[in-house]
């Protein structure tokens, strides 16, 4: 249930960042909220699924932008795989903490989506704009703990629903419920 | 309970390594570095185009909302700006039926052929490249309404790029101002040769010897040598020229004659013979 959620999440996220979020102006930036999804599935899922949902964002981000396939599925696996290991470690589910990684976590995928373009084109490559890295780079820290709090509460609210449907493991209360009271 | 956890782990793990990674590998190592659109690639944007032409329909009806609506204030500005602008089109248009009667008089005199137009389709464009690094374009037509890769991409004001991934109901298309774009175009005072290459946010004209005069302002046209594009479509304006004091060329920086920024529809030529790889 939670992975079809974040799924189709993913898919809004994808198709808000090409359509509407281009209307946006140009000081504003494009805020990339399909980062934002990425790292909370690399902090929240367990590895396989998380992976599983990771690699199609890569693809469907390929579906609708670049030249070259691969780049953003590697790229985002990496920064899953990074991030999931630094969650193994580190309490970063904690939203104060979650900033500073999304920032490294974001450059680094740029870096990573910039090096294996460059080796595939030479020299037919955008110059790297260090102002509009920064630029997205500041929208995506400030959006971080909003969106960050929406994931959250989607995936506690997706929990419950979980349970409730697994009947199996699901016994009504019995005997008197006030006793504990 | 205890218990479970522990029986569930090894055949996780087992999940894990035996289908997952496989998957993860076989996908990655299948699409790496390629230029045509894989499985599921063509899956994916077909999954996305119907989100993609949802948003932007939603984009477009609330700027009519905003234009038809909420704009009305502008409407008697607009409307004597527009006043001045058509008596003034209506002079240029003048000039050009003029010029267009003096070429039509100049071909039958040089008993030019008439050059066949390839057939063309009109398709929106439903999305844009998110990323910094990249300039493509989503539009709303595939491989089932004849679109293939390789064939040119224009709109009313020139050229727009041209298609590098179909899909049957979506193609994306290499937009004319990123850095992997080449176009063979000429001045077209001088009929001075060149290669139009994009960068970014505009174009470069490259490979123009520092011996040729190159006037601001001048117009940039397709040479139709490339075999993509054909002759004489609008590229753009000579926006700056450097010459330096070493080195063989000159570098200059063009205007694009479309505005990357509102494009809506394109025309894409239905060239039988695409020649990109």
């Amino acid at each position: 249930m939670r992975f079809v959620i974040f799924l189709f999440l993913g898919f809004f996220f994808i198709g808000l960042q090409t359509t509407l979020f281009q209307a946006l102006p140009e000081w504003v930036g494009l805020p990339d909220f399909l980062f934002l999804l990425i790292i909370f599935i690399a902090i929240h899922f367990p590895a396989a699924k998380g992976a599983v949902l990771v690699l199609i964002f890569g693809i469907l981000l390929e579906a609708v932008s670049g030249y070259f396939m691969g780049i953003y599925a590697i790229a985002y696996l990496l920064i899953f795989f990074m991030v999931k290991g630094l969650a193994a470690g580190l309490a970063i589910d904690e939203t104060n903490l979650q900033p500073p990684i999304v920032a490294v976590g974001y450059l680094l995928a740029n870096g990573i989506v910039y090096m294996c373009t460059a080796m595939l084109v030479q020299n037919n490559l955008m110059p790297w704009n260090w102002g509009e890295i920064l630029q997205r780079l500041l929208i995506i820290i400030i959006l971080t703990v909003p969106v960050s709090a929406f994931l959250e509460m989607l995936w506690k609210r997706t929990a419950k629903k979980d349970n409730s449907h697994n009947f199996l493991l699901f016994q009504p209360p019995r005997g008197n419920r006030y006793r504990h009271r | 309970m205890r218990k479970n956890k522990g029986q569930t782990r090894p055949i996780r793990i087992i999940i894990i390594l035996v289908i997952v990674l496989p998957v993860i590998f076989y996908v990655l190592a299948s699409t790496i570095g390629r230029k045509d659109f894989s499985l599921p690639h063509r899956l994916a944007i077909e999954m996305l185009g119907p989100v993609q032409t949802a948003f932007s329909k939603t984009l477009d009806l609330s700027s009519d909302i905003w234009h038809h609506y909420l704009a009305l204030v502008q409407v008697s500005r607009e409307n004597d700006q527009l006043r001045r602008e058509i008596k003034h089109n209506k002079k240029i248009n003048a000039s050009f039926r003029e010029a267009a009667a003096v070429n039509g008089r100049l071909q039958k005199l040089l008993d030019l052929e008439q050059s066949v137009k390839d057939p063309s389709i009109t398709a929106q464009i439903i999305g844009r490249d998110p990323s910094i690094w990249f300039k493509t374009l989503t539009v709303n037509k595939g491989s089932s309404s004849g679109i293939a890769k390789g064939m040119p991409v224009i709109n009313p004001e020139g050229v727009v790029g041209q298609v590098i991934n179909v899909s049957p109901h979506y193609s994306k298309i290499l937009a004319a101002t990123d850095p992997n774009s080449a176009i063979d175009a000429i001045v077209q005072g001088n009929r001075t040769q060149g290669i139009i290459k994009g960068n970014g946010r505009g174009y470069q004209l490259l490979y123009i010897s520092r011996e040729n005069i190159v006037r601001l302002g001048a117009h940039i046209i397709t040479s139709g040598m490339g075999g993509i594009f054909p002759k004489g479509l609008a590229i753009g304006q000579i926006a700056k020229v450097i010459k330096r004091r070493r080195g063989m060329f000159q570098k200059i920086r063009v205007k694009p004659a479309a505005d990357f920024q509102r494009l809506e529809y394109l025309t894409i030529i239905l060239h039988r013979k695409p020649m990109i790889d």
